[in-house]
């Protein structure tokens, strides 16, 4: 195993409302290495998006984050204000979910994208600054002309190729992809993840991609993890999860998609009954046991931590 | 990328001007003020400036409470002035003190609705309760006791205007900016580690410009109405003739009981006009800019 990129360590993340405390993460740890890939899976609700946020210390003011993150030999949470400008987008950038939305309506999608190499002085004028711009929208896949249109002449598709080109404007080592293909249709999507799989061989990206469907992450991860409440209840080798599950709830997200050709299962998929628990109030024990089919004793008595289950592969529950 | 900039504001600027010229309501008031303004730019041309001086006038052998029957081509005061002349050189410092007072106005109250909304917090609140105090004083009193304590003159006047109208512009600047601000690409914009005065300038100010301007075609009329008022209480500037003296001149002379209707109605349908026409543009630019309001149209 090389060397990891990034490094994140009993991150703990708790939100102060007024309604009191609220534990969105809860201790999570994970490597991803250089070149390498990983995908977190979860629920809407079970801390993924905070725990992108977090990377780049971008949550809003007030919130504590304790544990460790070390992105390329930096230690994220002890920088200076002006050191976490720099590291921004230079470490590691992120592909937003709601293409439209992460857009300024006012700016020429070519402005934008230029904006990071101006922000951080990445090219010598503003006049290079453009240009690459314009190399940049044709390597998504989209024409010179397109740097002159406003967002909201673009498509759905167009916008977050827009939006990976923004991401890839100075040569991040690191790329946060937080669900960046919720919004699309199933061919656009197909087309975007065929992107980011292309721009990651060519430029040796590390990705961490985050999504709520296991199938586009095992097409587009080597590791897993699913987070259920805040932790990580089951990583992995992606393939070896997503189709040999050992954690229950694993297993659930996997069924939840139909088998190709057995019509019996696009019919009635198998789906998982209830909510996940609201981060607030989180059972006794495993906080997965009012859910779980598998359900005994033992998981009221403490919450399980992830132990190994086969090769490279751990999960957090007690019958394991 | 200046190139593409300049091409982008001509762009922009062309469809609001699209827009613009789609509104009949829009353009009658631009074509209004247009006479307006080119009155006042070619004042010298149009009346002699000293014929607003009273020796002058007598010299010259101006009748008194000349009608325009007499006294071509709107009559003379009660002290043989042209009352023409008053009218010509008057929109002038009406016209200049409605847009100087609306720029100071503007710029107090967009920077610190700006700062307010944008910064938040601590800053935020200090900010708004001065916002508050400044919008609560009963406006004339301040403005009476102000005008008095500094002089009279058309600065002074100009000051006594901008310090107390920016606050509802401060407060509806920093409502736009609070909304501006929780949109995603202002966290995009952090996230690649812009500074807060970069995307006060880059992603900010951009999306607010277009209700900081309909706000400023608004706030031309009050000033003018304002600095109005200020003249007829007696705290104008005296040695400059403005809409607003001609008519405290006419009332307190008794313009009315001589039925000397020449004096005042000039004057009051100069104001009445400009502030017509300011107010027109103003809506018609804020129906562009506020495209919720331009579908009720």
């Amino acid at each position: 195993m090389t060397e990891p990129l990034l490094t994140v360590r009993d991150l703990t993340i708790t939100y102060h409302g007024h309604g009191g405390s609220v534990p969105a993460v809860r201790g999570v740890s994970f490597d991803i290495e250089k070149g390498g890939s990983l995908g977190l899976a979860g629920e809407s609700g079970c801390g993924k998006s905070t725990l992108a946020n977090s990377l780049l210390r971008l949550l809003p003011a007030g919130t504590e984050v304790s544990g460790e993150i070390i992105l390329g030999g930096q230690d994220v949470l002890s920088l200076s204000p002006g050191g976490l400008r720099a590291v921004r987008w230079t470490s590691g950038a992120i592909i937003f979910q709601g293409a439209l939305h992460a857009l300024n309506p006012v700016q020429t999608v070519g402005d934008q994208i230029a904006e990071p190499m101006l922000v951080h002085e990445t090219t010598p004028s503003q006049t290079a600054a453009g240009d690459r711009a314009i190399e940049l929208l044709r390597r998504v896949g989209l024409p010179a002309a397109r740097a002159d249109s406003y967002p909201h002449q673009l498509s759905g598709g167009q916008r977050q190729r827009v939006l990976i080109a923004m991401a890839l404007a100075c040569d991040p080592h690191l790329l946060i992809a937080d669900e960046p293909t919720t919004a699309l249709d199933l061919m656009v999507q197909a087309q975007v993840l065929a992107l980011l799989d292309d721009l990651k061989q060519e430029r040796d990206l590390t990705l961490l991609f985050i999504t709520h469907d296991l199938s586009v992450l095992t097409y587009a991860c080597q590791r897993l993890a699913v987070m259920y409440a805040g932790r990580i209840v089951e990583q992995g080798p992606s393939w070896e999860v997503f189709a040999n599950p050992s954690h229950p709830y694993t297993r659930a997200l996997a069924a939840a998609f139909p088998t190709i050709g057995d019509t019996a299962s696009r019919m009635a998929p198998s789906g998982l009954g209830g909510d996940p628990p609201t981060p607030g109030s989180l059972p006794e024990g495993c906080p997965f046991h009012p859910r779980c089919p598998l359900a005994e004793e033992g998981c009221l008595v403490s919450e399980p931590e992830l132990r190994s289950s086969g090769v490279e592969r751990s999960a957090a529950c007690i019958l394991v | 990328m200046t190139s593409i900039a300049m091409k982008r504001r001509r762009a922009t600027a062309g469809r609001v001007w699209k827009e613009f010229r789609d509104s009949r309501e829009g353009m009658i008031g631009l074509a209004v003020l247009a006479v307006f303004v080119l009155l006042a730019l070619a004042a010298p041309l149009l009346a002699d400036l000293r014929e607003l001086n009273p020796v002058f006038a007598r010299a010259q052998g101006n009748p008194q409470w000349g009608s325009p029957g007499e006294f071509g081509p709107l009559g003379t005061d009660h002290i043989r002035r042209s009352v023409w002349a008053q009218f010509v050189w008057g929109s002038r410092v009406s016209l200049f003190v409605g847009l100087a007072a609306t720029l100071l106005t503007i710029l107090i109250g967009s920077v610190t609705g700006i700062v307010s909304g944008f910064v938040g917090g601590k800053a935020d609140g200090a900010l708004m309760r001065v916002t508050e105090w400044f919008l609560v004083i009963p406006f004339l009193p301040l403005a009476i006791v102000l005008a008095s304590v500094l002089g009279r003159s058309v600065w002074n006047i100009i000051f006594v205007i901008g310090v107390t109208s920016w606050p509802s512009t401060a407060r509806l600047v920093r409502a736009q900016v609070l909304t501006v601000k929780q949109r995603l690409f202002v966290d995009r914009a952090r996230s690649l580690g812009a500074s807060g005065p970069h995307i006060v300038a880059h992603h900010i100010l951009p999306n607010v410009s277009g209700l900081i301007l309909a706000n400023a075609t608004l706030a031309v009329p009050i000033s003018i109405l304002t600095e109005t008022t200020l003249a007829f209480l007696g705290l104008g500037d005296p040695s400059r003739a403005s809409w607003g003296k001609t008519l405290e001149e006419a009332f307190v002379n008794g313009a009315m009981v001589r039925n000397a209707w020449w004096y005042f109605l000039p004057a009051g349908l100069g104001i009445l006009a400009v502030v017509l026409a300011f107010t027109m543009i103003g809506r018609t630019l804020e129906q562009i800019a506020n495209p919720r309001l331009s579908r009720s149209r």
